[in-house]
């Protein structure tokens, strides 16, 4: 493919513009500031878009700014237009009968969203032989001051980077920088790296986390001797559960332990609890039994004067009857009558002082109760006291929920399945109660607190625990990753050096063979791609041991091989951007030489300012564009353009 | 009528290493995310401040969430409002040291009976009300089980932790065996407060709402994305009424960003970055078909500062590109390694083959050192 046109609309400081050129030499030829570069710019904008389509256009022009460009090959002809405003791509190719063939549009004028993107890579390698700008630039442009720009010291490096495809970066470099990370992240099976680190630190979390275990097993072994022991002694929370909306604050039955207590409190205030407790239950028992005595009181039967009444007048109408049916046995009938009314008398007194004997046990019985109430109730009015001076609670409410406060079972315990209610005083456990009082409980919930202290900092362990855990799997991911990467760099550099190195530098050797007149048509190339060539003494040399002279022209050849390579034999275009201005005049000459060897082989568009080669150009018969009028033109006609046949008799 | 002021899921003191550096950051996120909770419920002037569960993210939350979380309790206790707790999956009672036994979290009602515990009985403005709720366990029974409405009058409420029917969510330690509506209209409550399924739903009697999940009041990962919200409810013997109340500090966003149109990763990064705010915690996916091979880690450092978090997701067709076919094309290495890959790629397991291609993306962007533009 060659170029055979170049037609802006707006681009740069050009209006418009059309410039025609040739195959073989051409000469593009204007003063400073003329617009040279910005025509390889052009060139460049058009085949692969620009980065800031604003910054090409003309400056203060409002409306479509546009460039296209003409290629020409065997059998086609490619137009490509770019509408640099609308960001629209045309693609044209025609036969040599000027027939169109497929057209190619981006985007698609009737694309569907989500669609695969039309991309025009797969054309550029088509038409150049490969799709990468950056790798068009390093081949095809020769920028301003060299001809052998950014090889630097043995070329190696530089090679390698342009037989990747880019023509950005080293594949060498690429390597190491992954070997480098894949060793920085820690090697698969050894201990250093950020993962060998991370994980130091994970199994010093872990022991410390293990040092954790015991403290925690006392932990709720302690609670559950609390729950059990707080369940022995009655303390039942279900009344805790009322409250009263719009009482004011949450009453202080509703209020669980707070641990911000000073420990020393516990004790004392478990001690009084308990005591007050026991003093209520005391009372309540008291009340109940003196209740129960007053009852007995009233139910208590009297001794019936009745019956020993009706004896008497039973016995002494029989008395009676029997003295009046026999006369002379009155005297004995009333007699007898009279002893038996006497004897039931006699037993209805009996009982009756056994009855008040029982009475008046019950009655002392009942004032020892009373008085033994009064003494309770004195005491626990001097607890509540005490309580009240304390800031605790008085009610049995209040004290169930200070001493019931940490009794949830723990795991694997099973909960009450009949609480009273649910509520701040969690469930308790339904084990046989142990021995102790409130002051062991008072006890247990100290020490409760304090195994809570030991195991305080556990969560912070979780927490850092968590974190590397989840930046260890990142690593491992990312290990993976580099691991792979480098594997599949290295096995295609390995498989494209033995495919491509010999070939390479025997296609090296005929280039430069050829530039330097035969005296180095043999060039090696190291399993690095680094450059040798034969001298004279029969011996290989590095490049950098020869002339500046053989260097350029290695340069060259190296550039052509790898058109050749890259571009799979096509003949392509090189812009050449005043790159001969910063040589001496020898350099100059032997590098216009050089160019017009490629010339031979490849189309080359050099761009220059020099008036000295408008004379050769003239002399040499290269196709000449002119950027400014005002320059003289000499006006030599010039031949007629090179046809492929020339090439081919070149060669021959 | 009680109202109240419904929420769960609330997960305070959560470790999110996925956030890097904003970790801490988002830690307080939560923590003021509860405290709007409690400012809302005193604005509000509710009667009860229920939290259906996973009020923390640990059996053993730090203090200073605690130490948050007690003085906002305190607050609502202040002012006669009741705080009602149950425990969730995360801060369940399994622990000896859960911070429900430490009994620091000040003038709280922890609903903790489970079985056939009595319910608890509460009065305001001299209703009676019954609140019903406990840890469940699966393979325990359905966990509606201790919620059966007792005769009583008043008002019947229970808490429950469980999720929806079928819902299996990941990462928990529990499996639900779900709640359907009429499960929750067989138990008679007047309403019924959820928690664990970190979406907003609601369970209906026809147009009565009879339980709702709230979801999570900040939404903690990418999963929960979107507007969060709680609950204010006002219940009476078989009425309720619902409001749905936005609660969330900052947003969590899912995008998914077409890359065919990007020419070079200055398109990408113009594109993501005008997404930018920095109250958003925003995952991009990247998709399509990309004209280059696109540097997620590049795009991630260039956008990063305009969001509060950012995540970037390659899911894009490189493999496939016509780019890369043009590349397999090429007399280059790159070339010999696209071919490379795609013969390793057709003859790896499926579960490797991901690995693969990013390995390949790795390459090449690193070939190219981020300087490569779509032709």
């Amino acid at each position: 493919m060659i170029l055979r046109s170049l037609e802006l609309g707006h681009f740069g400081p050009f209006p418009s513009g059309n410039w025609e050129f040739r195959r073989g030499m051409n000469l593009v030829h204007g003063p400073n500031e003329a617009g040279k570069s910005t025509l390889v710019s052009a060139v460049l904008a058009t085949l692969f878009g620009s980065s800031d389509p604003e910054g090409v256009r003309t400056w203060g022009w409002e409306g479509p700014w546009r460039a296209s460009l003409v290629l020409e090959g065997e059998g086609e002809t490619v137009r490509l237009e770019r509408d640099f405003g609308e960001g629209r791509l045309l693609l044209r190719r025609t036969d040599d009968l000027y027939r169109e063939l497929s057209p190619f549009e981006a985007p698609s004028p009737e694309g569907e969203e989500g669609a695969p993107r039309e991309t025009i890579a797969p054309e550029l390698s088509r038409l150049l032989g490969f799709s990468s700008p950056d790798l068009f630039r390093a081949l095809l442009v020769l920028g301003q001051g060299s001809l052998s720009p950014r090889f630097g010291e043995g070329g190696a490096p530089r090679l390698r980077a342009l037989l990747g495809g880019y023509g950005g970066v080293d594949s060498e470099e690429v390597l190491s920088a992954l070997e480098a990370e894949y060793l920085d992240l820690g090697a698969k099976g050894s201990q250093g790296g950020q993962i060998g680190a991370l994980r130091d630190r994970l199994g010093e979390l872990e022991e410390l986390w293990q040092g954790k275990i015991e403290p925690l097993k006392e932990l709720g072994e302690v609670r559950r001797e609390a729950a059990e022991l707080a369940a022995s002694l009655g303390m039942d929370p279900g009344s805790a559960t009322v409250h009263e909306r719009g009482a004011g604050p949450l009453s202080p039955a509703l209020r669980p332990l707070d641990p911000t207590q000073p420990a020393s409190a516990v004790p004392e205030a478990g001690g009084l609890v308990g005591e007050a407790r026991r003093t209520r239950e005391r009372l309540l028992r008291l009340q109940r039994e003196a209740a129960a005595l007053r009852q007995d009181l009233i139910d208590h039967p009297g001794t019936p004067v009745l019956f020993p009444a009706v004896l008497t007048a039973v016995f002494l109408v029989l008395g009676a009857g029997l003295g009046l049916i026999r006369s002379d046995l009155w005297l004995g009938a009333l007699g007898g009558a009279g002893f038996l009314s006497a004897f039931a008398w006699g037993v209805h007194l009996f009982l009756s002082g056994t009855k008040r004997g029982e009475l008046r046990g019950m009655k002392e019985r009942l004032g020892r109760l009373e008085i033994d109430r009064e003494q309770t109730l004195a005491r626990l009015e001097s607890l509540d006291e005490q309580l009240r001076e304390e800031g605790l609670p008085i009610s049995a409410a209040g004290l169930d929920a200070l001493a019931g406060a940490p009794d949830v079972p723990p795991r694997g315990e099973g909960t009450s399945p009949k609480g009273g209610g649910g509520a701040c005083a969690p469930g308790r456990g339904t084990l046989s109660p142990p021995a102790g009082g409130p002051l062991a409980l008072s006890r247990l919930l100290e020490r409760s607190e304090g195994l809570c202290a030991e195991v305080a900092d556990l969560r912070r362990i979780e927490l850092e625990g968590e974190r590397l855990r989840a930046l260890e799997q990142q690593l491992l991911r990312r290990r993976r990753v580099v691991a792979t990467a480098r594997e599949l760099l290295s096995q295609a550099t390995a498989e494209f050096g033995a495919s491509h190195q010999d070939r390479f530098a025997a296609g090296l050797g005929r280039h430069l063979g050829r530039m330097t007149s035969g005296r180095h048509p043999e060039v090696r190339l190291d399993g690095d791609w680094s450059l040798h060539l034969r001298g004279s003494d029969r011996q290989w040399h590095p490049l950098e041991a020869f002339s500046r002279g053989t260097r350029d022209a290695a340069w060259i050849a190296l550039r052509l091989s790898l058109i050749d390579l890259l571009g799979k034999g096509r003949t392509l275009f090189l812009l050449v951007d005043d790159s001969l201005a910063s040589l001496d005049q020898a350099r100059r000459d032997e590098a216009l030489r050089l160019l017009e060897q490629v010339a031979a082989r490849h189309q080359v568009i050099l761009f220059s300012h020099e008036e000295s080669l408008l004379k050769r150009a003239a002399r040499s018969g290269w196709h000449m564009v002119v950027l400014n009028d005002q320059t003289p033109v000499p006006t030599r006609k010039p031949p007629p353009e090179r046809s492929d046949n020339d090439r081919q008799l070149h060669l021959l | 009528m009680i109202r109240l002021l419904h929420t769960a899921d609330l997960h305070l003191d959560a470790a999110l290493p996925e956030l890097g550096p904003r970790e801490e950051e988002r830690r307080k996120d939560l923590l003021l995310g509860f405290e709007r909770l409690v400012n809302l419920a005193i604005k509000n002037e509710v009667d009860l401040f229920l939290v259906a569960g996973d009020l923390f993210d640990s059996p053993r939350p730090l203090d200073e969430a605690v130490a948050r979380v007690a003085e906002g309790f305190r607050r609502l206790g202040d002012r006669g409002i009741l705080p009602v707790v149950v425990p969730g999956c995360r801060d369940g009672l399994g622990l000896p040291d859960v911070i429900f036994h430490r009994g620091r979290l000040g003038p709280v009602m922890l609903l903790a009976r489970s079985g056939e515990a009595e319910p608890a009985r509460i009065r305001i403005r001299g209703e009676e009300v019954f609140l019903y709720g406990g840890p469940w366990k699966p393979g325990g029974g359905s966990p509606l089980a201790p919620l059966k409405r007792s005769q009583s009058e008043g008002v019947h409420i229970g808490l429950l932790h469980a999720g929806g029917r079928g819902e299996q969510p990941t990462g928990d330690r529990w499996q639900d065996d779900g709640i359907t509506a009429e499960e929750v209209r067989a138990c008679g409550l007047d309403y019924l407060a959820l928690g664990h399924r970190h979406d907003f739903a609601t369970l209906g009697d026809g147009e009565r709402v009879i339980a709702c999940w709230p979801g999570s009041p900040e939404g903690l990962r990418f999963s929960e994305a979107g507007p969060r919200f709680c609950a204010l409810v006002e219940v009476g013997a078989g009425e309720v009424r619902m409001e749905k109340i936005l609660v969330n500090g900052r947003a969590l966003e899912k995008r998914k960003v077409a890359v065919e149109d990007w020419e070079n990763l200055s398109d990408g990064v113009a594109e993501v970055g005008a997404l930018g705010s920095e109250d958003l915690l925003l995952r991009v996916t990247l998709t399509g078909v990309p004209g280059f091979p696109i540097d997620p880690v590049r795009l991630h450092a260039e956008c990063a500062e305009e969001f509060f978090h950012l995540e970037v997701l390659d899911e894009t067709d490189l493999f496939g590109s016509p780019a890369l076919d043009a590349m397999a094309e090429e007399e280059t290495l790159r070339g010999a390694l696209v071919r490379r890959a795609r013969i390793l790629h057709e003859g790896a397991p499926l579960e490797d083959r991901p690995l693969l291609r990013e390995a390949l993306r790795e390459v090449l962007v690193r070939l190219a050192a981020g300087g490569e533009t779509a032709p």
